[in-house]
């Protein structure tokens, strides 16, 4: 078409980065259960590598954070990569927890109340693997048309019932990112209606 | 380092100007902001809305929107009133080809992000596509409580009396829910939501869409959404049931169509010339091309 | 329609483009940047203050692009604004440190420090100087020499009158503040209600000043304003205080030009206002002199807006409102914003005729129902 767009400035490559990783945690929150797919993560960021990007494309200095997960080296890389705030579980903007912990992360995390909603925590969960594995569940509500399912690996069956017991009282709630090593994410915002299969 | 050195650093091309002109902060706290609105279906997310080059009102919010979400892949399609080639939009989608060189078009099937002031296009959007609307008052208790912490505390406590009152009031005195663009509606059963104001016509298509809709209000720095696949229901009464505008006996003056919205203007001769607001479904309409216009 | 009418779209824009920039350039006697900075400098100013920005080149630029309409120039300085990261935070500057070019107070015949008339048309006859009307044969020095200090000369530290105030036991002490809490940033973060002091002050300090002359007026005219008194108007330079990226010591990197306006409310006036504990005092006991100030600081030279400030700062302060708009900080805080208020209130000119066919089909119904009522 008509613009000249031959000056148009680049993207640099962490930007670009980070617009694909939005794009993709977009479509998963806004389809809830849909399974996208993350750019590639650097190799030697190892298993966190996938759940780096996300916090990256999400944080700077103008947000807290904090992590719940036995190793600790992923604190350190999210504070020099992003520049944004460590804050306790209790008032994080942000919480990136290991499958493990996924249950201290949703039962502690922020709601916001009535009048800022959006006040309240988004928690990533880094899991084995989204899309297989022993947890099943299946969603209904805004951004699906009838039920989806959401499958995961290495998460316990009462972490996510706590979540459903946080999620109660809508519109105060936590929004969740699911994402494994191989780069799948999934998302679960407060909005959506969770039943477990038995 | 100092400001010059850092401002060279990130790319001289356009004047200075970075990829999107937002920086990378700003494009981060709006895609924050989206992600909010898009878990929290019709509720207001207010964010740190930036001074955009072009004027508050003329489109801001939607552009900051636009500008957070393209990318490389992404083609572009910008309508005003329904029409690619209004000035307002044409300005708007050089501004975001400039600063990004993402492709064009008008033809809504072909685009993967359309940025929109008063119109849904009659083209029914799909999965891979998002739809962002420009809007000048977020706020849709805005006529019964003009005081924003005030709305806001009705929004928390869903107490709408005051809106379905002003509805009643309307009715009684006019016969008639008179709302005619940016007709009320209710979000997943939770939030009213202004749905910036597209006509009447286009309202049942926010309800249960394949498509994600995303609000931006520069001014007003609020940001919302309505996910695919949501409850999007005009209030209305039992006995006073929402309608759509409807164009009897009319047809698009250049095309022939008649089943898109139709605007009109007064001719030199007295009468009256009516041809679709929306362009791109004009013009698929004039070439024969077969569009699904039911949403 | 289609690609041709687009074209077509494009081009009235750049038609309209090439029409403006004739407009900007075309002239006989062209303006050089350093004219707009010499001979319309507290347009510059105001345009400064209002746009954010200050950068005096930057802002010349924006006042000739813009033909020296105030708004629009400033707009373009917040367009600009956006694009600049932010590369750190200075340190708080108080008043206290101000480089002093003129400084009076209303409240009291003589001031500790003395007051500096200095640079103001206050006391001079409004009269048109027709010698102005001939160019200068030759250039002369630039006029902010007046302003320089005498060679060799260390700036004095004035005091502020308040201090005298607090002295005197007639205003209760400023609350001691961490210099590291965060500020609020209206520039970043949307305003949320009640809004912080801070946030007040810096929507403000970035109001349009006609605007805010407004409001001040019909607040001293009875809807909402306190009347007070000036204990201090001050224009000077502020140093800008940066911690060294080495020795983490503070270094002066600059200076801006300020005017300040602290304005006293006292008696029953001050009774009524609000005791945030920010600016001001906290009550200790109630009978106590009752003082409280307040606030106003513009960019450069702008004394109408600096007291306008204060008397807006003052009303929103109130604890014991009277319902006048400009005690209501929405109403205040939304409306003074140039930048937005322009955009809206403009943004009439755009097409609308797809909401226009929706409110003409309304009205048809609602006459075609009532035409049925009356027939019964």
């Amino acid at each position: 078409m008509a613009t000249d767009t031959s000056t148009a400035p680049r993207q640099s490559v962490v930007a670009d980065q980070e617009q694909r990783t939005f794009r993709a945690l977009l479509d998963a929150m806004a389809r809830p259960g849909t399974i996208q797919a993350l750019p590639q993560a650097r190799p030697a960021d190892g298993a966190w590598g996938s759940a780096l990007i996300v916090m990256q494309c999400l944080l700077d200095h103008e947000v807290t954070f904090a992590v719940e997960a036995d190793d600790r080296s992923v604190h350190e890389q999210i504070l020099r990569r992003t520049g944004a705030r460590s804050a306790p579980l209790a008032t994080a903007d942000y919480v990136l927890a290991d499958a493990a912990h996924a249950l201290a992360a949703f039962e502690a995390a922020i709601e916001g109340d009535v009048e800022e909603p959006e006040r309240s925590a988004t928690v990533v969960v880094h899991v084995d693997a989204v899309g297989s594995g022993a947890l099943r569940a299946v969603l209904s509500g805004p951004g699906i048309q009838t039920v989806q399912p959401l499958v995961l690996d290495g998460l316990n069956v009462v972490a996510l019932r706590a979540l459903i017991e946080r999620n109660a009282v809508y519109p105060t709630g936590i929004d969740t990112i699911f994402v494994d090593p191989q780069g799948r994410v999934a998302c679960l915002p407060r909005s959506t209606r969770i039943e477990m299969e038995d | 380092m100092g400001v010059r050195a850092l401002i060279e650093e990130r790319g001289a091309a356009f004047e200075g100007y970075t990829f999107g002109f937002l920086d990378d902060m700003a494009k981060r706290e709006i895609r924050r902001a989206i992600l909010k609105g898009v878990a929290i279906p019709g509720h207001q997310v207010p964010f740190g809305s930036r001074e955009m080059p072009i004027a508050r009102g003329w489109g801001t919010g939607g552009l900051q929107i636009t500008l957070a979400c393209v990318g490389a892949d992404d083609t572009i399609k910008v309508i005003d009133q329904g029409d690619d080639a209004s000035v307002n939009a044409v300005n708007l989608r050089r501004l975001i080809a400039k600063t990004t060189g993402a492709r064009e078009t008008l033809t809504t099937g072909d685009a993967t992000l359309i940025q929109t002031r008063h119109r849904i296009p009659e083209e029914r959007m799909t999965a891979g596509q998002m739809l962002i609307l420009q809007v000048p008052i977020p706020e849709p208790l805005r006529h019964v409580e003009r005081s924003v912490a005030a709305a806001r505390a009705m929004h928390a406590e869903a107490d709408y009396a005051r809106m379905w009152l002003a509805l009643y009031e309307d009715v009684v005195r006019n016969g008639e829910v008179t709302a005619g663009a940016g007709y009320p509606v209710m979000v997943n059963h939770r939030f009213v939501m202004a749905p910036s104001p597209i006509p009447r016509w286009d309202i049942p298509k926010l309800d249960q869409a394949e498509t994600l809709f995303l609000f931006g209000a520069g001014r007003e720095k609020r940001i919302y959404a309505v996910p695919p696949y949501t409850d999007v229901k005009p209030l209305e009464f039992e006995d006073y049931p929402f309608s759509i505008e409807g164009f009897p006996g009319m047809s698009c003056r250049r095309c022939g169509a008649t089943d898109s919205y139709l605007v009109t203007s007064p001719q030199a001769d007295g009468s009256t010339l009516s041809v679709c607001s929306d362009a791109s479904y004009c013009d698929d309409v004039l070439g024969g091309r077969k569009v699904v216009n039911q949403w | 329609m289609g690609y041709s009418s687009v074209r077509g779209g494009m081009d009235a824009i750049e038609h309209a483009e090439s029409l403006i920039a004739a407009q900007v350039t075309d002239s006989a006697h062209p303006v050089a940047l350093p004219q707009v900075r010499d001979h319309v400098a507290l347009l510059l100013d105001q345009v400064m203050g209002e746009g954010g920005v200050y950068d005096v080149d930057l802002g010349a630029l924006a006042v000739k692009q813009a033909e020296g309409d105030p708004i629009e120039a400033g707009f373009l300085l917040r367009a600009y604004r956006t694009t600049l990261p932010r590369v750190g935070y200075s340190f708080p500057s108080s008043g206290r440190q101000m480089r002093i070019l003129r400084r009076v107070s209303s409240a009291f015949r003589d001031i500790p420090g003395g007051q500096v008339l200095g640079r103001t048309r206050d006391y001079t006859q409004r009269l048109l100087d027709f010698a102005l009307r001939d160019t200068p044969p030759q250039a002369t020095a630039p006029s902010a020499d007046l302003d320089a200090l005498p060679a060799g000369a260390a700036p004095a530290e004035f005091p502020l009158v308040i201090d005298t105030l607090r002295t005197d036991g007639l205003m209760h002490e400023a609350p001691r503040r961490t210099s590291d809490e965060e500020p609020f940033d209206v520039t970043r973060e949307p305003l949320r209600f009640p809004a912080t002091r801070a946030a007040r002050l810096q929507v403000l300090a970035r109001g349009e000043t006609g605007a805010m002359l407004s409001l001040a007026y019909a607040g001293m005219r009875g809807y909402g304003g306190a009347h007070g008194y000036i204990a201090e108007l001050r224009y000077g330079d502020l140093p800008v205080l940066i911690s060294h990226p080495i020795t983490g010591g503070q270094v002066r990197i600059g200076w801006v030009p300020v005017t300040e306006c602290y304005q006293v409310v006292g008696g029953d006036e001050g009774a009524k206002h609000e005791h945030d504990g920010s600016e001001d005092h906290v009550h200790e006991h109630d009978h106590s002199p009752d003082y409280v100030v307040s606030y106003g600081v513009v960019i450069g030279r702008n004394e109408r807006k600096a007291i306008s400030m204060s008397i807006l700062d003052g009303s929103l302060k109130k604890a014991t409102k009277s319902g006048a708009a400009i005690e209501d900080e929405e109403y205040v805080m939304y409306h003074i914003d140039s930048i937005e208020a322009m955009g809206f209130v403009e943004h009439l000119k755009l097409p609308h005729y797809v909401d226009f066919v929706a409110s003409v089909q309304r009205t048809s119904k609602v006459r075609e129902l009532v035409a049925a009522a009356r027939r019964g």
